[in-house]
């Protein structure tokens, strides 16, 4: 039996300066807009109060329990999931926000069941993966289930639709299956499958490449699908190295869409400059890094898959919101974790976090592998 | 590592963003400023008496957005056009149209929704409303130039185009004054365009238009376009001009053309009737009115004197002969009789006598050679032949006012100078400026360009256009009793674009003023190619100067006088009747009433009932003077048609005045009795029908 340590302090410590600084954010940016469509500028900054808090005590929960029991019910986890995903697409059922009826709940309150799925299957990779070591040496055995459920759940999610979530789990998926130890003929095979299937989308509809690449160039279609990222780009130049100061963004006066939540990262590149910036990604370095050390520190292969698993998942949705906000990525719709509003995302991301400080707790810091 | 090397692309990148990209820094420079642009009110304008003749009033642009309306289908906006159709008074189909347009998004539609009052705004905004559209509809606050008299002095006044600039007269000239300066609202814009709370804004405040006073008399401007108005009516001149000044000051008391427009609605207009201002625009031959001027630089210079005489009829100018208007003269007469008779020939000898070059310098002391730089846009200058190489022909001809050209404003100045004994002032429309606050910016005083001639020598040539008016052989109408007026006919002739004149269009005109000694009013009238009538100015213009002037005199309540003028040698001075209705009455009671009055009488059309008569009732003639009747059998029973006189062996006055009474247009060849006519005796003609008749000097 594992000895139970300490946990790793600067997990939950980076957390919380994330939050803080989210909380911070969200209320700047979300000002303006609450005072036009609620006539309270308070109105997102209470409902992210109550999601922040109530996502730490889900966090606190989660390092207090064994993470060794999602194991255990990692299969029920994820038909509950499917099961979830499925509903949503109801009419009636699932509300339709912003273009995609991925969301169950009433009124303001709802919960995006794509959030749940994408955690749910990184538990079930991590069971499913850990149970045989040896099965990732074939591709039927090892490579094809988690393939296969993937495409189920991108398929779902496709429905809705959600293309960000659908990035976000095929990226998680990638990382867990290298992680696991793929063999590198499947993963060439892989890789070469998936450069056809994209060339063959874009062959059979080339407006889909202008869209994809509509990014590289957004002065050309300002007035469509590059205004978001005319807008954020602005945003990013006009905060220079110091920023314009906490609470003077003029971009988020109704010109940058959804400025408290995809797009939030800009006004604080505006607002707090380069500086900000850096220091954003500087303390979401600092957590994937500590959550890749908790990952190769634990013994066991199930918690290992799972501290990569949920580090992963952070890391694919900072990249892509930040590379979208920058104009690295095509516009996609994810949130930046801790720091954007959004009632499932954060407290969703506070439970990993819980979950991943639990697992530190069972980290061998003298024992190296 | 790979993760590492991630981070720095992402850090590079927001570096590059951040600090290099100069593109987006003007990029966001541009999006966010905005600017709010206040109209000023423009100034009124007043006349003289500081009655409005012009003002804004609130207004609206309302701009439609185009894309937003058509995207509720055709059928809405086919509804939307009908109803605004409805409100700003065109077809369906216009609106339509103006709907449809391509390639706009928001539309500010010219004329039609553009200053549109308070009540049409109402209306339209719910008709949008009504129909669902009231996001596409944008009421823009602005103001509306209202003309309250319309057509009144709307060549001097002129109009504001759609964008509120002044485009002619006044509206045009003091415009810098007129328009004020807007104020402006510099600030940050969200993306609603609203300011952003807590950012500078930067205000500069509206300053509203300073506001005119003409020297315009509205009263006088009225008599002026009344007289117009029946010149119009009976004559339907090509274009004629009245022109009212005080001749002290130079100020402009009236000005009235034809054709004139309502600056209500100036798009309606040809550009050239709202270009062309008929009073200073054009130059054009001026004929006998141009005779004062050569009279006085003879007289100056001591070239003559008028109690010389000369032979009128005929003379010969290297070789060519030129006749006096009646072609035989009238024998031996004075230089004064010369000026009276409006005798050519005696302007030939009067003209050589002063010489080329003095002719000259004195068209150049009454400022003919240049603009009178009145306050009016479009002004013209005269045309004359250089004095170098002058051919004597031409010159000749010059000395009576044909051969070349100035504009009746020059007049007005040139002989406003003989009334007021000698100065030349530059005549001016703009009494005052006065800013919004009160201020008065400029206050118009006379501005003496030069003295033209000594006061004694005004005193002669007015005293001669004093017997003008008093002792016209014509039989002129121009004499308005107790006052001595100042005046002269003229008849030019037209030149055609092609060379030569044309041999029925005249320029007829009348310039004078009243009273004579003590002028209080300058008149210039000129009517151009006027129809049915005998082509003299004293048939056409010299009754509406008679009318402007007599009911002017009145207004200002300046006193009648006895008259103290010179009378000519041998004439007595005549007493006048009013012609008395004797229209219904038998032509032999008519007969027997005007002889009562010691008026004589020419009947046509044999015993009956009196038709109509000549001159018209309440005429004022001279006692001895012929009336013309024509009896019901003379006139045919349909309408518009007449039944031709017999003319012959009339003299040409009582063949004009038969002619004038059916309405026919005497066109005289010749001069003494009626010879021959063109329309035989008793054939039906039509109204205004050109008649020619020879005269021969042997009944």
């Amino acid at each position: 039996m594992q000895k139970q340590r300490p946990a790793d302090l600067m997990i939950p410590l980076v957390t919380m300066c994330l939050l803080a600084l989210g909380v911070m954010m969200v209320h700047s940016a979300s000002t303006v807009v609450s005072q036009e469509h609620f006539h309270d500028s308070f109105f997102y900054v209470k409902r992210q109060l109550l999601w922040a808090g109530l996502g730490l005590l889900s966090m606190y929960a989660m390092s207090r329990i064994d993470y060794r029991i999602f194991a255990r019910y990692a299969r029920q986890i994820m038909l509950l999931c499917v099961l979830f995903l499925g509903v949503v697409l109801v009419p009636h059922v699932g509300q339709v926000r912003g273009g995609s009826r991925a969301w169950l709940g009433i009124g303001t309150f709802g919960i995006q069941p794509s959030e749940f799925a994408k955690f749910g299957l990184i538990i079930f990779y991590s069971w499913f993966l850990s149970r045989n070591p040896d099965r990732m040496l074939s591709f039927k055995r090892g490579l094809a289930p988690p393939l296969a459920l993937m495409a189920l759940v991108i398929g779902l999610i496709m429905l809705e639709p959600d293309l960000g979530q659908s990035a976000v789990i095929a990226g998680a998926t990638m990382l867990m299956i290298f992680v696991a130890g793929v063999r590198r003929r499947h993963l060439l095979a892989m890789a070469g499958t998936g450069l056809v299937a994209f060339a063959a989308l874009i062959v059979s509809a080339p407006y889909r490449l202008e869209r994809v690449t509509s990014f590289m160039n957004p002065w050309k279609y300002r007035s469509g699908i590059g205004y978001h990222i005319i807008m954020s780009l602005i945003a990013l130049g006009q905060g220079a190295l110091l920023g314009v100061g906490l609470g003077h963004s003029t971009q988020k006066h109704f010109y940058l869409p959804e400025p408290q939540t995809d797009f939030i990262f800009a006004i604080l590149a505006e607002e707090l400059g380069f500086i900000g910036a850096a220091l954003a990604i500087l303390l979401f370095s600092v957590l994937i890094w500590r959550g890749l050390r908790t990952a190769m520190r634990v013994p066991d292969r199930f918690g290992s898959l799972l501290a990569a698993g949920l580090t992963g998942v952070i890391a694919v949705q900072v990249f892509i919101n930040i590379g979208v906000v920058i104009g690295l990525l095509p516009v996609t719709g994810i949130t930046l974790p801790f720091i954007s509003y959004g009632g499932s995302s954060l407290t969703l991301m506070l439970t990993a976090v819980g979950i991943l400080i639990n697992i530190s707790r069972y980290a061998d810091y003298y024992r190296q592998s | 590592m790979g993760f590492v090397c991630l981070s720095m692309i992402v850090l590079g990148r927001i570096w590059y963003v951040q600090r290099v990209d100069v593109f987006l820094h003007t990029r966001a420079k541009n999006q966010w400023t905005a600017t709010t642009q206040i109209d000023p009110m423009r100034g009124a304008i007043y006349d003289s008496t500081g009655g409005i003749l012009a003002f804004d009033t609130p207004a609206y642009d309302m701009d439609i957005n185009l894309q937003g309306i058509a995207s509720h289908g055709p059928a809405t906006v086919q509804t939307l056009a009908a109803g605004l159709s409805q409100i700003v008074h065109t077809t369906p189909a216009v609106m339509l149209s103006e709907l449809h347009r391509p390639g706009v998004v928001w539309l500010r539609m010219y004329p039609y929704l553009v200053q549109v009052p308070l009540a049409a705004k109402q209306r339209i905004l719910a008709l949008f409303a009504k129909l669902g559209l009231q996001n596409d509809v944008s009421p823009y606050k602005t103001y509306r130039r209202v003309y309250p008299d319309g057509r009144f002095a709307s060549q001097v006044i002129g109009f504001t185009d759609n964008f509120g600039h002044g485009a002619a007269g006044v509206e045009y000239e003091y415009n810098k004054y007129l328009s004020g300066v807007p104020g402006y609202e510099t600030y940050t814009p969200d993306n609603l365009g609203d300011p952003i709370p807590f950012r500078p804004i930067i205000r500069k405040p509206v300053q509203n238009g300073d506001s005119l006073y003409l020297t315009l008399n509205s009263v006088i401007q009225h008599y002026a376009e009344h007289a117009l108005a029946v010149i119009k009516q009976r004559f339907r001149p090509a274009h004629a001009a009245i022109i009212v000044a005080n001749p002290m000051t130079g100020a402009i008391l009236a000005m009235a053309t034809l054709p004139n427009y309502n600056p209500n609605y100036f798009w309606r207009y040809p550009s050239s009737t709202l270009d062309t201002n008929w009073a200073i625009s054009d130059p054009f031959e001026p004929g006998s009115t141009f005779k004062p001027v050569t009279l006085t630089g003879a007289l100056s210079t001591h070239s003559i004197r008028l109690n010389q005489t000369y032979m009128s009829g005929v003379d010969y100018v290297n070789g060519v002969p030129i006749r006096d208007w009646n072609v035989y003269g009238w024998g031996r007469l004075t230089y004064l009789q010369a000026f009276v008779y409006s005798s050519n020939v005696g302007f030939i000898h009067i003209g050589q006598a002063e010489g080329v070059k003095n002719f000259y310098h004195y068209f150049q002391l009454f400022g003919l050679n240049k603009p009178t730089g009145i306050d009016l846009p479009g002004e013209a200058s005269s045309i004359i032949f250089p004095a170098k190489n002058l051919n004597p022909v031409d010159f000749a001809t010059m000395t009576f006012g044909q051969g070349l050209a100035v504009t009746p404003i020059q007049q007005i100045a040139a002989i406003g100078a003989i009334a007021n004994g000698g100065h030349l002032l530059t005549p001016y429309v703009v009494q005052k400026i006065v800013a919004p606050n009160g201020q008065v910016l400029m206050n118009h005083k006379p501005h003496i360009v030069r003295r033209v001639a000594s006061p004694a020598i005004m005193r002669e040539v007015t005293n001669a256009m004093v017997q003008v008016v008093n002792n016209d052989p014509q039989g002129n109408t121009g004499v308005i009793p107790g006052y001595n007026i100042a005046g002269k006919t003229g008849t030019a002739e037209i030149p055609k674009p092609s060379g030569g004149y044309y041999k029925n269009l005249y320029n007829l005109s009348f310039i004078g003023f009243g009273p004579a000694h003590h002028p209080a009013l300058e008149i210039m009238v000129t009517v151009n190619e006027a129809h049915n009538t005998a082509q003299w100015g004293d048939w056409v213009a010299t009754p509406a100067a008679k009318y402007v002037l007599q009911k002017s005199l009145a207004y200002l309540r300046i006193p009648p006088h006895t008259s103290a003028a010179p009378s000519l040698q041998g004439v007595t001075l005549t007493s006048y009747v009013r012609v008395p209705n004797v229209e219904g009455m038998t032509s032999l009671a008519a007969s027997t009433a005007l002889s009562q009055l010691g008026l004589s009488t020419n009947t046509v059309g044999g015993p009956g009932k009196v038709a109509a008569e000549w001159p018209r009732p309440g005429t004022s003639v001279a006692k001895g003077d012929q009336i013309a009747l024509v009896s019901r059998p003379q006139l045919s029973g349909q309408r518009g048609q007449i039944r031709m006189p017999n003319l012959l062996g009339m003299v040409m006055t009582e063949a004009m005045r038969i002619c004038a009474s059916l309405g026919l247009q005497l066109v005289p060849r010749g001069v003494g009795y009626a010879h021959g006519q063109s329309v035989k005796p008793g054939q039906l003609v039509s109204l205004g029908t050109p008649v020619t008749v020879t005269f021969t000097p042997t009944p």
